[in-house]
């Protein structure tokens, strides 16, 4: 009887939790974007200009599908980065698995914003990069990495990538060694054996990373604000810009739901994507 | 965990929620007075010579300065609808003559500000009869003498020896939005026509765009930008520093902006937001603002101009007459316009 009242009941706090602190303020964010503000004041009417007004201007568009192509630029970039590093850790023993953990985990340890100011001292034209770069004699003149996309990929790679590595980690740790062994007893190459035994393996953890860095990616705001400077092209300065500096906040918020939509929509593709290549994962 | 259970939980945990968002309102200390106030620092005489003292007169008051020049404190006490975070607001005259519209300052009794009395009646006006006004600044070129030649005027910035090395701020700020204004003035547009502003700004780029007056001093420090229009403050207190750097007031003349310093209405804090207004216009406290390495102009006029000031600002207030004065009451109509065709047009 008790069990059964747990299973019935065990999942309320988090459906209240969830609907009081992430369901009602996303509700508010759409409403807002019906309402008529004029700087920052309710003038009591209701609109459609919000919306109509992002919808209607293909700059908005443009930024959009900026936003999508850096997220995605970055997505990639971690993945790439990412899944050598998993890679090690699956092989490593001993206290080496705690080393590259604590290496993974280590830039969690400070905020976002405090890496990025280091990464503007790094990059920046009398940074210490270029400074090393000059010095070695590979380039003659300074490389402009502040405030281009170079500089702002750099920055979003490395805040994001302990979130790929973390999923890609938790599911190397699942594939059984005896398969890659029966494989290799078999005459496969140890590269037949990484990409036809290992890698499908990891799918699922592959799926995780690239969703949640994604959704990061796609809605990151102080690494592009601060690296990419005032003005740099990409959907969360905006809607800060119009949020805050411009205090249109319906249309601040049309910006924001379609920017929340948009990330929902291209996570659901992912997923959907993942699955079709691994049928061997889905429930006959 | 029965039913009950949770339900009795969930009940302590909304009231504990509940009790929680009422202790916390405005203030969660009544003897607090939150000012708003300039960054880095600039905010090193407030905290010295204002605020400090402050507290001693008033035991008991402690006084927090928040350091911010950015519009979203704005949003921040617009969005509180009343109930704002801040007592005591620094705003240049662009944004007071929009808070005294839109009706978020209160207009202080003359009676409680005694001190006004000592200040030049063209400031007060400036502020719209309303809050103080506390200093003013001036917007200049400043430039690092070992990268770039000297300009001596603003149409200098166009000469092609700077491309690749201004840097700018958005109309977000003051700085921004008074170079928007005078490179429209200076092509043939007006405060009310800023049209002509944007085909000669994009004749400068690249250039650098800055969030912030005081991101643009760090990207000054980094080097990464060798000219900029920039407040004769920021440029003294960067030389001060050892940075290669100099001040031009450049022809036609450097831009004049007073700032203004109000009490937020609704404010928690009304008795001790006006004693702290009529301390900031004292002759005591502006002398000191007025010395290096900060030089903000005192509007008291029993304070006397520094001699040594004359890199920043003209050293008698009659020099003042050769520097440029916008109508800002026909210019902040069209700033929201402005700060968006700015990001638009210069967004990479």
């Amino acid at each position: 009887m008790m069990s059964s009242d747990k299973s019935r009941w065990g999942f309320l706090p988090a459906v209240v939790f969830t609907t009081l602190m992430i369901g009602l303020p996303v509700l508010l964010l759409f409403v807002l974007g019906f309402l008529d503000i004029d700087r920052g004041t309710f003038t009591g009417k209701f609109s459609l200009q919000g919306y109509a007004s992002v919808v209607s201007d293909p700059f908005y568009a443009e930024v959009f599908l900026r936003t999508l192509w850096i997220a995605a630029l970055v997505t990639l970039l971690c993945l790439v980065i990412g899944y050598p590093i998993a890679y090690l850790f699956y092989r490593a023993k001993g206290r080496w698995k705690g080393v590259i953990l604590l290496i993974v985990l280590a830039p969690l340890l400070t905020s976002t914003l405090v890496r990025t100011f280091g990464w503007m001292v790094i990059l920046g034209r009398e940074g210490a990069l270029n400074q090393a770069l000059l010095g070695l004699k590979i380039i003659s003149g300074p490389i402009e990495f502040l405030f281009t996309l170079k500089g702002v990929l750099i920055g979003m790679t490395q805040v994001l990538l302990p979130y790929m590595v973390l999923p890609l980690m938790a599911s190397l740790e699942t594939v059984a060694p005896v398969l890659e062994e029966a494989a290799i007893n078999l005459g496969a190459s140890r590269w037949q054996v990484f990409w036809r035994i290992t890698v499908p393996q990891t799918i699922p953890g592959i799926s995780g990373g690239v969703s949640l860095v994604f959704i990061l990616a796609f809605s990151e705001f102080p690494v592009p604000a601060l690296l990419g400077g005032a003005t740099f092209k990409i959907l969360p300065v905006y809607i800060y810009q119009t949020m805050a500096i411009l205090l249109d906040w319906s249309r601040g918020a049309a910006l924001a739901s379609i920017l929340l939509v948009g990330s929902g929509l291209v996570v659901l593709l992912i997923q959907r994507f993942f699955r079709k290549i691994t049928p061997w994962t889905q429930p006959s | 965990m029965s039913i009950t259970k949770y339900a009795a939980l969930l009940v302590f945990a909304g009231l504990f929620f509940l009790a929680a968002c009422k202790s916390k309102g405005a203030h969660s200390d009544a003897s607090e007075l939150v000012v708003v106030s300039y960054p880095g620092e600039a905010q090193i005489p407030y905290r010295k010579f204002l605020s400090d003292p402050f507290e001693q007169k008033n035991p008991g008051v402690t006084v927090r300065l928040v350091p911010s020049e950015s519009e979203d404190v704005v949003a921040q006490i617009k969005a509180a609808r009343g109930a704002s975070p801040y007592d005591v607001i620094t705003l240049g005259v662009p944004r007071q003559i929009t808070a005294v519209q839109e009706g978020w300052v209160e207009q202080t009794p003359r009676g409680d500000l005694p001190n006004l009395n000592h200040v030049y009646p063209q400031f007060i006006s400036a502020c719209k009869n309303t809050g103080i006004p506390e200093t003013y600044s001036l917007i200049g070129i400043a430039y690092n003498p070992d990268k770039v030649p000297a300009p001596t005027s603003w149409s200098d910035l166009w000469n092609p020896v700077y491309r690749g090395k201004l840097g700018m701020t958005t109309p977000a700020s003051n700085l921004g939005f008074g170079m928007v204004v005078m490179a429209a003035k200076l092509f043939g547009g007006s405060e009310d026509n800023l049209a002509p502003a944007w085909p000669k700004l994009r004749e400068l780029g690249p250039f650098v765009v800055a969030p912030s007056p005081e991101a643009l001093a760090q990207l000054f420090e980094r080097g990464e930008v060798s000219i900029a229009p920039m407040w004769n403050n920021d440029a003294a207190i960067l030389a001060l520093h050892g940075l290669k750097l100099v001040f031009v007031q450049p022809l036609p003349g450097a831009i004049v902006v007073v700032s203004c310093m109000d009490v937020i209405k609704n404010s928690g804090q009304v008795s001790l937001g006006r004693k702290f207004l009529n301390d900031e216009i004292s002759a005591d406290f502006q002398s000191h603002l007025a010395q290096a390495p900060w030089y903000f102009g005192p509007t008291n006029r029993d304070v006397a101009i520094p001699a040594d000031s004359a890199a920043y600002m003209p050293s008698t207030l009659k020099g003042l007459d050769s520097a440029v004065y916008f109508d800002w009451d026909k210019a902040v109509l069209h700033r929201g316009e402005a700060t968006e065709e700015f990001n638009r047009e210069f967004s990479r």
